[in-house]
């Protein structure tokens, strides 16, 4: 409550959403988060089947591969339910606002890689634009709390990669941590909404 | 400085012929092929005469080495000479040293011939030292279904290989040296758009890769045909028979080829589409065309040829803008245009009058001209009769091919 | 050899507002007044091929003849500027072509609604009035943006009054507007602001399948809804009818407010063929209703 108390004050004197506002952009963006964990554990499934084995086999489970300018969201769950609203919100606004580039990046190599697999296009595609959506209704929440707005997003993968196995693989992984950063969002936004009901 | 000096060291105490170490000039690798190219001077001017050499290529590049027999003519003056070597596995899998020797086989000589000494060793440029990353090889290659296919994996220092997949299944393990192990894969199958992958899991918690595209040549062209709708292009179309199951970068490139005017064009296909077609540029005073259309991958090219004279392959666009009006109780004037330039033939054109109990067919031939609407009159209606229209059309002096059928269009006559 | 034009007319090809007035200057070449021996009195302004009225012109100097139309209805193409060359035979100098037409009204009536295609394929049609005819050229664009992001606009096909958006993100408010203008000027709607998935016509459900019970006075209805639940939650609408009869009876709305796959309708006759059809819309009312299902018919144990 301490908290919720120093966000509403400061979110006052800097936004001219009212309460009521807050907690519908609040209540939507939750139903975002709750539609972007559908269909992120789709897209790894749609991406998996894709990549023949042993991607696509159930207990294909490659070492953690770092994605540039996306840290997986590691924190452990205490040490981000420890973690104040607006730190947790800059953390998803972070994510959010870079992983529409790299999803893009994968869209491109799958497109070469892939050129038939038209579903996982659209899926990619439709990824890339929920994660823009998200990044922007964070930033309104966050502008309305008072709390800064995220870095500017690093843009995509890099060059294109120096093999197709690395393109599956860091593709793999971007579609891992956007299912990751999906459900860490969901649990974020549904915390949130208990902050603020409507 | 004797012939005995270069190739050939006289021993005082027996007469014994062995030639001087011959020196290798030259050692580069082609790794996309895995193909060794070594260089080196026979020193043939030594001899005044064409005498038999025969060689020993020794190539270590496992615990075991492989010894290979060359022979050559030294012909009195120095020549180099060229030798490849194809190996069975990617040349990055582990380093090659490369030695040669010689023997003289001088028939005249009745002493005792040895093998010269082995040359300095030579060894592939910066690949005989331990890999920095860890990797698998080959990268992306293409190979035919069928292939046999040797992969390898080079880790580092501290590193081991707990197994190495090829898609699922696991492959027991060669060990090339202390950084590189291998698994040999038969009669590979066609792979999958995206390629089929090779893993190399490392202890501790490293995984690599590669990918192995597999697939097909590509087929002869099939039903090549190729006719011109506008007289502006003419459009060659195709089936591209078996399917090659590669995509991409690694599809099938097709290139139409005419040899009279020697003019070629790089067709742009849709890999997703069946049908192929590819557009060729009329030309004013060309009647004849002598297609091949080329078709190539990274596996192997066909072609197919087709010798045409393009006034014998007209095939009209459908009629558009069809009207029809009257103003008389027996006739109708019939308008429709054409897209295309039929300036030098004269066109055929059939039109269909049907009404609820009869159906006929009237052919009408006209001078073509060029992007033009076409007329004709239907004559021996009946009065406050109501017909339908439709026309189609096509070359007069050489039959091709029927455009489709305009819409139709209905008309009922005036009364009598 | 070429033969050179004797004199221009400005505005070159003008596009004018109908109604307006307008003047168009004839400027005479200093070569051809000695040549022809031509003076800008001698000018004589034609439209099409009828002589405008004199009292219309104005000498403004030797070389420039001016034409004035208080109204621009009565013009039409080509306006010429023509002289009687040695006074006998009349020689065209210039012609223009005259473009008229209006500037667009105001884009009215903006609205949209979202159109499910299939399970995951989504279309905004949004629809407006266009306004009166300007008889020009009228490029509409229906314009749209999230609250920190410009979206691509929509080109209108083949018409001038909806457009097509097949990127719908739902939970992210969408400011939407039309822009339409021509040579004569531009024009912009209202802005419309909304959340894509408060505006949804949801496909109806599908697969319906109705069985018997024990009870003979009831049948269970079961069916899939063809937008999944994480989009929205749906309420429903159930209709029945005794199979040889045209009267459609409903199951009352308050009974099928929450989100189901199944309903139990009860009250029916014993041994008796009832024909059934549903639809969907969004839980909270905001949206618009399905179509009605394909129907499906049971036959309610006998007594």
């Amino acid at each position: 409550p301490v908290d919720r108390a120093n966000l509403l004050s400061s979110a006052s004197s800097s936004s001219s959403l009212s309460q009521q506002e807050v907690a519908t952009k609040i209540k939507q963006t939750h139903r975002l988060t709750v539609l972007l964990k559908h269909c992120s554990e789709q897209l790894l499934a749609e991406y998996v089947r894709h990549q023949g084995e042993p991607f696509s086999s159930p207990d294909f489970q490659p070492p953690a591969m770092a994605v540039p300018g996306l840290p997986s969201p590691s924190v452990p769950p205490e040490a981000w339910l420890a973690l104040s609203d607006g730190k947790r919100l800059w953390h998803l606004a972070a994510a959010y606002t870079t992983l529409p580039g790299l999803l893009g990046s994968v869209l491109q190599q799958q497109a070469e890689l892939n050129p038939l697999a038209s579903e996982l296009h659209r899926q990619l595609e439709a990824a890339a634009r929920q994660c823009r959506g998200l990044a922007g209704n964070l930033e309104g929440i966050m502008g309305a709390l008072g709390v800064p707005g995220p870095p500017p997003p690093s843009s995509s993968l890099g060059g294109p990669p120096p093999s197709a196995f690395l393109a599956k693989l860091s593709g793999y992984h971007v579609c891992r941590l956007h299912r990751d950063w999906a459900m860490r969002s969901h649990e974020a936004l549904g915390l949130l909404r208990t902050k603020y009901p409507l | 400085f004797s012939w005995e000096v270069s190739c050939l060291r006289n021993d005082k105490s027996q007469p014994t012929l062995i030639p001087l170490t011959p020196q290798i000039l030259n050692l580069s690798a082609d790794f996309s092929t895995y193909t060794l190219y070594l260089k080196w001077n026979d020193s043939g001017s030594v001899f005044q005469h064409e005498l038999d050499a025969s060689w020993q290529i020794q190539i270590l590049y496992k615990e075991t080495m492989e010894t290979i027999n060359y022979d050559s003519k030294l012909t009195g003056k120095d020549s180099i000479l060229f030798w490849n070597w194809t190996s069975d596995i990617p040349l990055e899998c582990t380093s090659y040293y490369v030695k040669i020797r010689c023997y003289i086989n001088e028939l005249y000589f009745t002493g005792r011939k040895e093998w010269s000494e082995w040359s300095p060793v030579r060894t592939v440029p910066e690949k005989d030292t331990k890999p920095n990353s860890a990797m698998v090889f080959p990268q992306d290659k293409v190979v035919l279904v069928g292939s046999n296919v040797t992969f390898c994996c080079l880790y580092n220092e501290g590193k081991s290989v707990k197994f190495m997949n090829y898609g699922s299944e696991s492959y027991p393990l060669l060990r090339l040296s202390k950084w590189s192990s291998a698994i040999k894969v038969q009669n590979v199958n066609a792979s999958i758009p995206s390629g089929t992958n090779i893993l190399c899991s490392l202890v501790p918690d490293d995984l690599e890769g590669t990918v192995l595209f597999v697939g097909y040549a590509p087929d002869t062209p099939q039903n090549l045909n190729c006719e011109t709708r506008t007289f502006i292009t003419i459009t060659c179309s195709w089936n591209p028979g078996r399917p090659t199951a590669l995509y991409t970068k690694r599809q099938t490139k097709y290139i139409l080829f005419e040899r009279i005017s020697r003019e070629k064009v790089t067709c742009k296909v849709d890999e997703l589409n069946e049908k192929h077609h590819c557009d060729f540029p009329v030309h004013a005073n060309q009647k004849i065309y002598n297609f091949t259309l080329g078709a190539s991958n990274p596996l192997g090219q066909a072609e197919s040829s087709l010798l045409i004279d393009v006034n014998q392959r007209v095939h009209l666009e459908t009629p558009d803008k069809f009207t029809v009006s009257t103003n008389s109780s027996t006739n109708a004037h019939l308008s429709w245009y054409i897209p295309g330039n039929f300036i030098k033939i004269r066109l055929l054109c059939q039109i269909e009058i049907s009404n609820s109990n009869s159906e006929r067919q009237l052919n009408v031939s006209m001078a073509g001209a060029e992007n033009s609407n076409y007329r004709a009159r239907v004559d021996a209606l009946h009065p406050y009769g109501t017909y339908t229209f439709r026309v189609r059309c096509s070359a007069s002096e050489y039959f091709w091919r029927w455009s489709k059928w305009s819409e139709g269009k209905k008309l009922t006559t005036l009364e009598a | 050899g070429l033969v050179q034009s004797c004199g221009y007319i400005i505005p070159e090809s003008p596009v004018l507002t109908l109604g307006s007035n307008f003047t168009a200057l004839c400027i005479l070449n200093e070569s051809c007044l000695d040549f022809g021996n031509i003076r800008a009195n001698q000018i004589i302004w034609k439209i099409k091929n009828s002589v405008v009225p004199k009292e219309q012109y104005r000498v403004i100097n030797r070389t420039v003849s001016s034409v004035t139309f208080s109204d621009t209805s009565t013009l039409a193409t080509p306006l010429t500027c023509n002289v009687l060359a040695d006074g006998q035979i009349e020689q065209n100098i210039y012609g223009i072509a005259v473009t008229l037409g209006l500037p667009p009204e105001k884009p009215e009536n903006l609205s949209c609604i979202v159109h499910q295609m299939s399970e995951t394929k989504f279309i905004m049609t949004c629809t407006w009035n266009p306004g009166r005819d300007t008889f020009l050229a009228t490029d509409f664009r229906l314009k749209s943006q999230w609250p920190l992001e410009t979206l691509p606009d929509c080109e209108p096909q083949g018409v001038n009054n909806s457009c097509d958006i097949s990127n719908v993100q739902f939970f992210v408010n969408l400011e939407v507007w039309v822009e339409a203008k021509n040579a004569l000027g531009k024009a912009e709607s209202e802005h419309i602001d909304f959340d894509p998935v408060d505006i949804v016509k949801p496909l109806p459900p599908h697969n319906l399948a109705v069985s018997s019970r024990e009870l003979p006075t009831v049948l269970k209805l079961s069916w899939e809804n063809q937008i999944t639940v994480v989009v929205m939650e749906l309420k429903f609408n159930i209709r029945y009818r005794i199979s040889d009869s045209p009267d459609w009876m409903e199951v009352p709305p308050e009974d099928t407010a929450s989100h189901r796959t199944s309903f139990t309708v009860q009250s029916l006759k014993p041994y008796t063929k009832y024909v059934f059809s549903l639809r969907c819309m969004k839980k909270n009312g905001l949206g618009y209703w399905s179509d009605w299902s394909e129907e499906k018919s049971g036959v309610t144990s006998e007594a």
